[in-house]
């Protein structure tokens, strides 16, 4: 059975030339980038050669850039080194957060930092109003993602920003799921940090950056080497890095051409999920990534539909999974103000650029008819 | 439905033998239709279950695996009970070795709604639970039965060491061939229209056969110890787990007399007992006392001798009838009234809505015990069976 791969923000497949440049480092790049020897030499230069085109790709100068181990260590970075060095932090972030700075502020909270949750509406939208007055309260950094993994949702940074800076406080933001999917710039936006990864997009896994802006610095979180100039040890991951490098060389090279595709696809994928009876789209339809659909199908069980989908050779997503596999309900639908249930029934869709169009068509048809049978199944049943 | 189906669970084939072709069940579901023979297989990540799973794979069904979660358990204990993380990773690598798709089907809520509560409650009440018979009325055979067909399945199948015969017009459920692994006795408040989407392939065979299949398809959870406690229990105390979850005002403490109205002393609540209860009654006397009847009225335990545990017969309430809508006279058939003893010769007659069962032993039995099932059977046939509600003089 040909599958439908939709679950982009998961991760997505990785690009063909992505694959060749991590390759090509295996087979040809043996050294240590700390090294002195010409081993050592060649695997420094492509460490800083990814550096560039990273920096190139999101708008910001090379030195600029800290690589890691992903984004969940960026965002660790991030909020654990302004813990550190803030004499009275106040951290905040928004309730629909990937759980890689969510539950670092909870845990940062537990350990007596000053913290609180910024609260969005029923579309996922943020509140100013909330922040002005936190911001007036002592707040010294706030953590807002660009985008949003679950519904798509996109924040106005630009607004977020100049609030921030005028209380005199720090924005961090995660651009995780923008990368490749909208337009954005680095310096041009004004964030104070930034966290990156290209997986989303065809880039491969493991690897990520932290980007600071200039004058503030970002400390190591772990010890035991001195790469990356002291803020984050162990040996780079030199194929990783080549493949990152061969990531965001095609967002430059493919970014604008990408997102006309997405949008394309978008179109085409909704104008058929619109059909379905009782089909709710959620998150902010006006401000959303052109890959991303998050449905609720009225009484039906998201965890349901994903095991039939599955079957049926669609795959999505709902919520996170635990430890044992299971499904819990997503903390963004969550916070949104869905009840558990009414929570449970959302599924996200999200595609690529090579997704082809006209399968997206045929598997929104797929999704007709499983929500169909299901909803025939519990009616038979009850 | 249409058509007869003509396959026995219980048939001559060997274990992995290829089956012949099986009747489908109607289905006028484009995809389903498209899918020949899904079958979901109940994966609790034991030996059993994965047998299961590798004969229907084997014999060419779709199969595909669920595993029910049905509580939490810490992340960071390392507990050996069915269910906890460790079994579902056992699940998973079963499946991986089959290569069957696999998912984790969360059934927390009810499982603590159906199961846990009412196991409970019972308790409370002072009677013994049978939490496996609860799991597989509400829980195995009812939605992830559903879900199953949900799912496009034309079968759900567990490890269950039953049989379903299809011979006849309708289906019945049988006994497992293996008479010390038998698990028909928990199966028979099943909706009797559940019987023909539901598969039980180890019903056929030893369990000595079930551990070589495993072992011989290399399967992880070969050697994999038995699992005897009640599950979400884990290996402690059931009367501690219940403790924990009643609150003082819940529990009922009263006196421990002998049958002849002797105070003997005193206890904190009635949900400790069992009938036929031997130890832990932390009382000396000159003979050995059993629990013969709990009174939740004035939390009332009466002790006695062996033989005071005699009774005549029983009454049981909310029967399900399997073989038919409801005996058409007084049944002559066996019954058995836990699941460790033998099923004995016994008289039925049912009050007028078939749903209390009046049963008269040949022989008086020992501690009838209320809140355990009583099941019927006739030969390998499970008649159908109700709960416990009390025992007759």
């Amino acid at each position: 059975m040909k599958r439908l791969y939709l679950d982009w923000n998961a991760t997505a497949p990785v690009l063909p030339q992505v694959r060749d440049a991590v390759m090509k480092a295996l087979e040809a790049v043996p050294g240590n980038a700390s090294s002195v020897h010409r081993e050592g030499q060649s695997a420094r230069a492509v460490v800083e050669r990814t550096r560039r085109s990273v920096a190139k790709a999101v708008g910001a100068p090379a030195q600029a850039v800290v690589f890691t181990g992903g984004a969940t260590e960026s965002n660790n970075q991030v909020l654990r080194h302004h813990v550190r060095t803030n004499a009275k932090p106040f951290v905040v972030c928004t309730a629909v957060e990937h759980p890689s700075v969510l539950e670092v502020v909870e845990d940062l909270a537990k350990e007596g930092v000053k913290t609180a949750v910024w609260p969005v509406d029923r579309k996922g939208r943020l509140d100013m109003e909330w922040l002005e007055k936190r911001l007036d309260e002592g707040v010294t950094l706030v953590s807002a993602m660009w985008a949003n993994n679950e519904t798509g949702t996109i924040f106005d940074v630009a607004s977020i920003v100049d609030a921030v800076h005028e209380a005199g406080a720090l924005l961090h933001v995660d651009a995780t799921q923008a990368v490749g999917r909208m337009e954005f710039d680095f310096q041009a936006c004004g964030a104070d940090y930034m966290t990156l990864s290209f997986h989303k997009m065809g880039g491969p896994k493991g690897v990520g950056a932290t980007v600071v802006r200039e004058g503030l610095k970002v400390g190591a979180i772990m010890s035991g080497g001195h790469q990356e100039r002291g803020r984050r040890p162990g040996t780079e991951n030199v194929p990783a890095l080549a493949g990152l490098d061969a990531a965001a060389k095609a967002v430059v090279d493919h970014g604008e051409m990408w997102i006309e595709a997405l949008k394309r696809r978008k179109a085409a994928f909704l104008e058929e999920l619109t059909r379905i009876e009782g089909v709710e789209f959620r998150g902010d339809q006006a401000q959303q990534l052109p890959n991303t659909v998050n449905a609720a199908f009225d009484g039906v069980d998201g965890e349901d539909l994903l095991m039939a989908l599955d079957l049926e050779g669609v795959s999505a997503s709902s919520g996170s999974a635990c430890t044992a596999g299971s499904l819990e309900p997503s903390h963004v639908i969550l916070a949104m103000g869905y009840e558990e249930k009414r929570a449970r029934e959302s599924v996200r869709f999200s595609f690529g650029p090579s997704t082809p169009v006209e399968e997206l068509a045929r598997g929104a048809q797929k999704i007709a008819q499983v929500v169909k049978r299901l909803r025939r199944i519990d009616a038979d049943w009850r | 439905m249409k058509g007869q189906n003509t396959r026995t669970d219980s048939g001559a084939q060997g274990a992995c033998a290829v089956a012949g072709p099986v009747t489908t069940l109607e289905d006028d579901d484009a995809i389903a239709g498209a899918v020949k023979d899904r079958v979901v297989v109940a994966m609790s990540g034991g030996v059993d279950s994965s047998v299961t799973a590798a004969i229907l794979a084997r014999q060419g069904y779709d199969a595909v695996g669920i595993s029910m979660r049905l509580y939490s358990t810490p992340q960071e204990s390392y507990s050996k009970s069915c269910c906890s993380p460790d079994d579902l990773f056992d699940a998973r690598a079963v499946a991986d070795t089959l290569e069957i798709p696999f998912y984790v089907a969360n059934y927390e809520e009810e499982f603590q709604k159906r199961v846990i509560s009412y196991f409970v409650e019972e308790y409370r009440r002072g009677r013994t639970p049978n939490p496996c018979v609860a799991c597989n009325d509400h829980l195995k055979f009812d939605i992830l039965l559903e879900r199953s067909l949900a799912l496009g399945a034309k079968f759900l199948a567990t490890g269950h060491f039953a049989r379903i015969d299809r011979s006849g017009e309708e289906p019945k459920l049988l006994r497992g061939v293996d008479e010390n692994k038998d698990q028909s006795y928990f199966l028979f408040g099943l909706p009797r229209e559940a019987l023909s989407r539901i598969m039980f392939p180890l019903g056929a065979m030893e369990k000595e056969e079930v551990r070589e299949v495993a072992r011989s398809l290399d399967l992880e959870t070969a050697e994999k110890p038995e699992s005897q406690e009640i599950c979400f229990v884990g290996g402690g105390d059931y009367k501690e787990f219940v403790a924990e979850l009643l609150s003082e005002r819940e529990t009922t403490p009263g006196q421990i007399v002998t049958t002849e109205g002797e105070v003997l002393g005193e206890h904190d609540g009635i949900h400790q007992f069992t009938i036929g209860q031997r130890r832990g009654l932390g009382i000396s006397y000159h003979q050995a006392l059993y629990v013969k009847a709990i009174r939740p009225e004035d939390g009332t335990v009466v002790v006695g001798s062996r033989d005071d545990l005699l009774s005549r017969g029983l009454v049981a309430e909310r029967c399900n009838w399997l073989s038919f809508d409801r005996p058409a006279g007084p049944l002559e058939c066996e019954v058995k009234i836990r699941y460790g003893s033998h099923a004995v010769p016994a008289l039925v007659t049912v009050g007028d809505d078939a749903h209390t069962a009046f049963v008269e032993f040949e022989e008086p039995q020992r501690a009838v015990t209320p809140g355990q099932a009583a099941v019927f059977y006739r030969g390998d046939e499970v008649l159908g069976g109700g709960w416990i509600e009390e025992p007759r003089k």
